[in-house]
C-alpha cells in the first residue's frame, strides 16, 4: 500500500448537484448555489463552518470562474482560502483531490470542492476550438482528438461501431431515470449506429453533449462527522497521472487507450489496498462511446482489447458484473467541464448511501465505488475510490 | 465578420506568433517546399515538431534533416463538423519510417489505416502547409 497520510481521518459529509443542461436561465453563480445549497443542508453544517474552498472551472468567462473571488461571491463566503484549480476535462475531481489533501494534512476540519460550469451561452459549438501549437492540433476538436485512437483501437481488435452505439443506449438508458440528467430519453441502438457523423466513428449519439452545470462535495474530518451523526462516506484512495498530451510521436505509444487513466488507478487501488475486482461500480469519463471502453480496460475492469466485450454482454449495466456510469455518465448526464468530477463524487456517495432512484441503484457487495474522471488527448486522468464505513 | 473568417485569421495569427523561431523556421522551409526537421547530433533522436534543441538529451547540437515524403497512415478521423475547416476535413498520424508518426491533414477517397500517403505542400490564405495525399495503387 503506498502513502495514505492521514486520509482515514478524511471523510465526505455532504454532496450537491444542480440540475444538467441548457440553463440559459441561470447564471455561473446561480447554477453553483443551487448546488451548494442542496450539499450544505445534506452535511447539516452552515456555510461558516467551511474553512477553506476548491472551485474547479476550465473555461472562465461569462459571469465568473478566474479566481477564488467567483465562489466568494457566488456562495457568499470571505475571508477565507479559496483557491480555483484547472486541469482539463479532470478539474473537478482535481478540485475534489485538493480539498481532500487539505483535510489530510490536518489544516483544515471542514473543507468545500465545487465545479461549475456555464458553456451553453458561448459562441460557435461551445467550446473553444483545440489551438495549441500549429503543428500539434491533434484533431482541432474535442471528437477528433479521441477519434483517432479509436479508430487505431477498432483496426486493431477488428471491431464495429455497434459496441460504442451499445455504449450510448446503455447510458441513455440509465440517464433516462435520473431526473437531474441533461437527457432524459432512451435511444435504440439502430438510431445511434444511423445518426449524422461527427468524426468518424463519432456519430452524434457517440459525443457527450455541451452542458451548464454544477456540483459540489463537503469535505471533513471523520470526526467531525461523527458528532454530526452523519452517514459519511469513506475516501479510500485518489490517484492522479499527467502524462504526455502529444504521445503520438513515441515509437512505442500504440493509440489504443489511455495510460494516464492506467497510472491513476494504479496509485488509487494501491492507496486504497484493493484490486479492481473489489469495486461495485464506477463511474467513468465517458466523453464519447469508445473512450468508456477504453476506460474499462485502463481502469483494469477488462484486460487491453476485451473492453468492448464488457458492454456486448451486460456487464456494465445497472444489474450487470460492474455496473458503469449508472448516472447517465457525461454521455446522457452531460457534461459541464469543471462540474463532471464532483458529479461524479456526488453519484458515487449517493449510490453507496443507497440515494439514488430505485431503479438506477447498483448492487452494492464490498461498499466500494469508483470514480474517473480524463481530460485534455487522454494526458491528464484523475481516479477517486470512496468507501462505506 | 462571419465566424470562419474570424477563425482562420487567429490560425493564422497562431503560426506568426507561437514564438519559437524552429516552428517559424518550419514554415519557412515548407515555403521553398521543403519538409524538414530536426535532429539531434549527439543522440540521434528526432524531433518534431521541430525544436532548438533535442528534448532527449537537451543538448543544442542540432541539424535540420529532410523528412522522408512517403508514409503510411496509422490513424485517421473524417471530422464532418469541424466548423474551421471545409468538408471533408480527413487528420490523421502517417507513418514515416526512420522518423515516427506525424499529425497531419488527409486527402484522398476512402482512407483506410496503412494506405500509402506522399506529401505535398499547400497554399491557404498566404501560408504553405503540408498534407499528405493518398497514392495511386
Amino acid at each position: 500500500m503506498s502513502k495514505r497520510g492521514r486520509l482515514d481521518d478524511v471523510v465526505v459529509i455532504g454532496v450537491g448537484c444542480s440540475k444538467f443542461g441548457e440553463r440559459y436561465d441561470k447564471s455561473y453563480e446561480d447554477l453553483a448555489v443551487e448546488a451548494f445549497e442542496e450539499c450544505l443542508k445534506d452535511a447539516g453544517i452552515s456555510r461558516e463552518d467551511i474553512e477553506a474552498a476548491w472551485l474547479g472551472t476550465f473555461f472562465p468567462g461569462f459571469g465568473g470562474g478566474m479566481a477564488g473571488s467567483s465562489l466568494a461571491d457566488a456562495i457568499k463566503i470571505y475571508g477565507k482560502p479559496i483557491t480555483r484549480v484547472e486541469n482539463y476535462c479532470a478539474t473537478g475531481m482535481e478540485a475534489f483531490r485538493n480539498a481532500v489533501f487539505a483535510v489530510a494534512a490536518g489544516v483544515y476540519d471542514i473543507a468545500l470542492a465545487l465545479g461549475v460550469e456555464k458553456l451553453k451561452d458561448r459562441q460557435s459549438r461551445g467550446l473553444p476550438r483545440i489551438d495549441w501549437h500549429p503543428l500539434l492540433i491533434k484533431g482541432n476538436t474535442a471528437p477528433g482528438v479521441f477519434a483517432l485512437p479509436a479508430v487505431r483501437y477498432m483496426h486493431k481488435y477488428g471491431i464495429d461501431r455497434k459496441p460504442l452505439a451499445r455504449v450510448a443506449v446503455k447510458n441513455h438508458r440509465n440517464g433516462a431515470k435520473n431526473p437531474k440528467a441533461h437527457f432524459q430519453k432512451t435511444i435504440t441502438e439502430e438510431d445511434a449506429l444511423s445518426a449524422p457523423m461527427v468524426a468518424y466513428p463519432f456519430g452524434l449519439f457517440d459525443c457527450c453533449p455541451v452542458t451548464d452545470g454544477a456540483a459540489c462535495a463537503l469535505i471533513a474530518r471523520k470526526e467531525v462527522a461523527r458528532e454530526l451523526k452523519k452517514d459519511y462516506i469513506k475516501i479510500l484512495g485518489i490517484g492522479l497521472a499527467v502524462t504526455s498530451a502529444r504521445p503520438q510521436f513515441k515509437p512505442d505509444f500504440e493509440y489504443i487507450g489511455f495510460p494516464a487513466t492506467h497510472l491513476a488507478a494504479e496509485q488509487a487501488y494501491s492507496m486504497a489496498g484493493i484490486k479492481p475486482d473489489d469495486v461495485d461500480f464506477a463511474e467513468v469519463h465517458d466523453c464519447f462511446t469508445w473512450t468508456e471502453i477504453s476506460n474499462y480496460e485502463d481502469l483494469g475492469f477488462a484486460e487491453k482489447g476485451q473492453g468492448w466485450k464488457l458492454i456486448m454482454e451486460g456487464e456494465t449495466e445497472i444489474g450487470g458484473r460492474i455496473p458503469v456510469n449508472p448516472s447517465g455518465g457525461l454521455k446522457s448526464f452531460g457534461h459541464p467541464i469543471g462540474a463532471s468530477g464532483l458529479r461524479m463524487i456526488y453519484e458515487v456517495v449517493n449510490q453507496l448511501r443507497g440515494r439514488v432512484e430505485k431503479e438506477r441503484q447498483v448492487k452494492i457487495r464490498n461498499g466500494i465505488g469508483l470514480a474517473h474522471n480524463l481530460g485534455g488527448p487522454g494526458s491528464v486522468a484523475c481516479v477517486t475510490i470512496l468507501g462505506t464505513e | 465578420m462571419d465566424i470562419r473568417e474570424i477563425i482562420s485569421r487567429a490560425s493564422k495569427e497562431g503560426i506568426k506568433y507561437y514564438g519559437d523561431s524552429a516552428t517559424l523556421k518550419f514554415y519557412d522551409f515548407l515555403k521553398e517546399r521543403k519538409f524538414m526537421t530536426t535532429k539531434c547530433k549527439d543522440c540521434s533522436n528526432i524531433d518534431f515538431p521541430p525544436r532548438n534543441f533535442c528534448t532527449n538529451c537537451f543538448s543544442e547540437n542540432i541539424e535540420w534533416i529532410e523528412i522522408p515524403k512517403r508514409g503510411k497512415v496509422y490513424a485517421f478521423t473524417n471530422q464532418k463538423r469541424a466548423l474551421r475547416f471545409v468538408y471533408p476535413d480527413i487528420i490523421g498520424f502517417v507513418e514515416i519510417e526512420g522518423v515516427g508518426r506525424i499529425l497531419t491533414k488527409l486527402e484522398g477517397e476512402d482512407i483506410k489505416i496503412g494506405d500509402e500517403v506522399e506529401c505535398d505542400f499547400q497554399e491557404v490564405d498566404g501560408i504553405t502547409l503540408h498534407i499528405f495525399r493518398k497514392m495511386k495503387s
